[in-house]
C-alpha cells in the first residue's frame, strides 16, 4: 500500500431502477496490473467511467493518492482511457492524435513532437506519425489509442476491453505488448475484460465481477487453483462441480458424500465447511484409468463411462458419464504415454483429494 | 447479333444513365446557347433556332441591362445569405439537440422538423400570409426572410443530424478524457468532423431560398420588394429579358465550379493521403 493508490470507496451507481454497480469497495494499488473481469452488464465499465469521470457514482467516494475525486471533471483527472472502439480522432494524424492530451496540458510544440516521438517508438510505431488513423490496421490504431493515453504519463490508466476488437492471434501478440509496457512505464492499469484468459495472462491482480459486487479478489493462479464461488470456477477456467454434502471432519479433512461416494479434502480447501456444497475439480486435475483397481493409492476416485472425446491438439478432451448422470470433463495431455481411450469405456476418474475444492452451491 | 445483345447487356446501365445525363442538361444546353443569342424580329429570347441565330456578347457584358433585373438578383442574393446564415445556425443547434440531448418533447421535435418538407408550398404560402397580415407584419424583406429560414431549417436540421448521428459518441468522451474542457473537445473534434455537412446544409439552404417563388411570391405581397425569381415570372408577361438567361448560365457555371473544386480537393487529399502510405 503506498499514497499513490486508487481507492473506491461504497461506490454504488444506479441507472433508473437499474443498480450497475452495488456498493463496491475496492483498493487498485500502485503500479499494479489490475483486471476488471467479468460478463457483459456486471458493472466493470460503469467502475471504469467512474474512475475516469466519466459517470458521477450515486453514492460513495473515489480517492486518488488520498485525494477525493468522486466529482472531479474528467478532463481534471490525472487519468487516461483507451477506449474499446479506440475513438482515435479520424481527422487528425496519428502525430496529432497522440499529442491532443499534451497540448491541451500547456506541452510546447517541440516538447509534444518529442514525447509524441518516444512513445510511438515504445507501441512500435515510429514513422507512422504523419498518417491518418483509417489508414491503419485495427492492432495499429489500438496502439495509437494506448500511446494517446500513455502519452500523457497518467497516474491511472484505463482500458477499457482494448483488445475486444482483434483477431485471436493479434490479441496474444498485444496481451504480451502490454504487459511488457506496463512494466516498462510503472503505471497503473485498470483493464476491464470479459476474457479470463486475457486477465489471467496479463494482470497482478484480477477481481472477477458478478451484478455490480465483487465476487473473488486475488493472484490469477491463487483464484484458479482455490475460487470462492462456484461463479468463479465456472467464470475462471472451467470447472467439474459435484453437489455434495458434508459429513463429517477428521485429522485436518473434510469427508464428503457425493451420490454415494465417500470422497475427503483438505479442510483448508473448503470455503463452506457444513450443510450442502459444490466439490470442484479442474479438468485437467482429473485423470483416468481402466478402473477403481488401478487408482493410486491416497486419490479420489467415481467410476464413469466414457461418452464423447474429442480431439483439441495439446491435448483430448473425454467426457465421462458418472453414476449418478452428470458428466465430468476431462483434459488428458498429448504426451504419447498412453493411448486414447474410446467412447464406450468403462473406465475410473481420479484425482489428488489437495486439488479438489469445496464451495457453497 | 447474339453480340449485339451481349453488348446491349453490359452495357445498357451506362447507356441508360448516359441518356438520363442528357434529359437532365439539354435544358441547361439550351438556356446556355440562347445567352449568346440577341432577340429580335426574327426570333425571341426562348426559341432556339438556329436559321436565326444571331451571335452577341452582349447579354453577357451587358448583364444588368434590363430594367431593374439586378436589383431583383441582389435581393435574392440578401434574402439568400440572411436566409442561410440564420437557418444554419439554428438548424445546427437544433440538431445537436436533437442527437446528443434526451428531453421532454425530443421525438414531437423530430417529427415536426420534417413538416415544412412535406406540406405543398401553396399551402405554407397562404398561411404564412394570412399570419402575418393577422399580425399586421409589415410584408416585404422581413417577412420573406422570415419564411425561407422557416423552410430552410428542415433541410439544414435533416443534412447536420445525419452527420451527427454517424459521429461516435465516444470522440467527445475521448477528447475529453485528454484534458479538453467540453468547448474545447466541441471545437477541435466535433466541429472539424461535423462541418462538411454543416457546409452542405447551407449550400443547400442557399439554392432553396435564392430559387423559391411560390411562397415569396405570396408574403411579399404588394410591398413591390420583388426577388430574382419574381422578377422572371413578372416579365415574362411582357418578354423576357436575354439577359435572364446570361445570368442563368452564370448561376449554374458557378455553382459548377464550386462542384469541381469540391471534387478536386477531395482528389488532393486522397493523393496525398496514398503518398504517406
Amino acid at each position: 500500500m503506498s499514497d499513490q493508490d486508487l481507492r473506491i470507496e461504497n461506490v454504488t451507481k444506479t441507472f433508473g431502477g437499474f443498480t450497475a454497480v452495488d456498493d463496491l469497495t475496492l483498493t487498485i494499488p500502485d503500479g499494479s496490473f489490475f483486471a476488471l473481469l467479468g460478463a457483459s452488464g456486471c458493472g466493470k465499465t460503469t467502475t471504469l467511467r467512474m474512475v475516469a469521470g466519466l459517470e458521477e457514482p450515486t453514492a460513495g467516494r473515489i480517492t486518488l493518492g488520498g485525494t477525493d475525486i468522486t466529482r472531479t471533471r474528467p478532463y481534471k483527472r490525472p487519468v487516461n482511457t483507451v477506449f474499446q472502439s479506440y475513438a482515435l480522432f479520424p481527422h487528425l494524424s496519428v502525430a496529432d492524435n497522440v499529442a491532443f492530451g499534451l497540448r491541451r496540458k500547456g506541452v510546447g510544440r517541440k516538447d509534444a513532437d518529442r514525447k509524441v516521438a518516444e512513445m510511438l517508438d515504445l507501441v512500435q510505431l515510429g514513422g507512422y506519425g504523419p498518417r491518418r488513423p483509417a489508414q491503419l490496421s485495427g492492432g495499429q490504431q489500438q496502439r495509437v489509442a494506448l500511446a494517446r493515453a500513455l502519452v500523457n504519463s497518467p497516474e491511472v490508466l484505463l482500458l477499457d476491453e482494448p483488445l475486444g476488437a482483434l483477431d485471436l492471434k493479434l490479441r496474444r501478440q498485444m496481451q504480451i505488448e502490454l504487459k511488457r509496457i506496463q512494466t516498462e512505464v510503472g503505471i497503473t492499469f485498470v483493464h476491464v475484460t470479459h476474457d479470463q484468459e486475457e486477465a489471467m495472462t496479463m494482470a497482478d491482480t484480477v477481481a472477477v465481477m458478478q451484478a455490480g459486487r465483487i465476487e473473488q479478489l486475488g493472484a490469477p493462479a491463487e483464484m484458479y487453483e482455490f475460487p470462492a464461488s462456484a461463479f468463479v470456477a465456472n467464470f475462471l477456467g472451467q470447472s467439474n462441480l459435484i453437489p455434495a454434502e458434508v459429513t463429517g471432519h477428521a485429522d485436518g479433512d473434510v469427508t464428503v458424500d457425493a451420490h454415494g461416494n465417500r470422497l475427503a479434502l483438505p479442510a483448508a480447501r473448503c470455503r463452506v465447511t457444513s450443510g450442502s456444497a459444490l466439490l470442484g475439480v479442474r479438468p485437467e486435475k482429473l485423470h483416468l484409468c481402466d478402473g477403481l483397481d488401478a487408482v493410486p493409492s491416497g486419490h479420489a476416485a467415481v467410476r464413469g463411462v466414457i461418452t464423447d472425446t474429442s480431439f483439441t491438439g495439446v491435448s483430448t478432451q473425454y467426457l465421462v458419464r458418472a453414476p449418478w448422470g452428470s458428466e465430468l470433463t476431462v483434459f488428458v495431455p498429448n504426451s504419447g504415454l498412453a493411448s486414447p481411450a474410446a467412447p464406450g469405456a468403462e473406465v475410473a476418474v481420479h484425482w489428488l483429494p489437495a486439488h479438489s475444492f469445496l464451495v457453497g452451491s | 447479333m447474339h453480340a449485339l445483345w451481349r453488348w446491349l447487356a453490359d452495357k445498357w446501365v451506362l447507356l441508360v444513365g448516359l441518356l438520363i445525363l442528357l434529359y437532365l442538361f439539354v435544358p441547361i444546353a439550351v438556356i446556355f446557347l440562347l445567352s449568346f443569342n440577341q432577340p429580335g424580329s426574327r426570333n425571341t429570347t426562348y426559341v432556339l433556332d438556329l436559321q436565326t441565330f444571331d451571335f452577341t456578347w452582349n447579354n453577357w457584358t451587358d448583364m444588368c441591362g434590363a430594367a431593374g433585373i439586378c436589383d431583383a438578383l441582389l435581393r435574392s442574393i440578401y434574402i439568400g445569405f440572411g436566409a442561410t446564415l440564420i437557418s444554419t445556425i439554428l438548424g445546427t443547434l437544433i440538431s445537436f439537440a436533437l442527437v446528443r440531448y434526451r428531453f421532454f418533447g425530443r421525438s414531437g421535435t423530430n417529427t415536426l422538423i420534417f413538416l415544412p418538407m412535406a406540406t405543398p408550398e401553396i399551402v405554407m404560402g397562404t398561411s404564412l400570409l394570412t399570419l402575418f397580415i393577422g399580425w399586421q407584419v409589415p410584408l416585404g424583406f422581413l417577412t420573406i426572410l422570415i419564411a425561407h429560414v422557416m423552410f430552410c431549417i428542415s433541410f439544414v436540421v435533416v443534412t447536420v443530424k445525419a452527420r451527427l448521428a454517424g459521429l461516435d459518441p465516444r470522440l467527445q468522451e475521448a477528447a475529453m478524457d485528454l484534458y479538453a474542457t467540453p468547448w474545447q473537445a466541441f471545437r477541435l473534434v466535433i466541429l472539424p468532423l461535423v462541418l462538411p455537412g454543416i457546409v452542405a446544409a447551407s449550400l443547400l439552404a442557399f439554392s432553396l431560398s435564392f430559387d423559391d417563388f411560390i411562397i415569396t411570391n405570396f408574403v411579399t405581397g404588394t410591398s413591390g420588394y420583388e426577388t430574382f425569381p419574381m422578377f422572371i415570372w413578372g416579365s415574362n408577361l411582357r418578354g423576357i429579358p436575354p439577359q435572364v438567361n446570361a445570368i442563368a448560365s452564370a448561376m449554374f457555371l458557378i455553382s459548377f465550379a464550386f462542384v469541381i473544386a469540391g471534387q478536386l480537393r477531395n482528389r488532393r487529399r486522397s493523393a496525398r493521403r496514398a503518398a504517406t502510405s
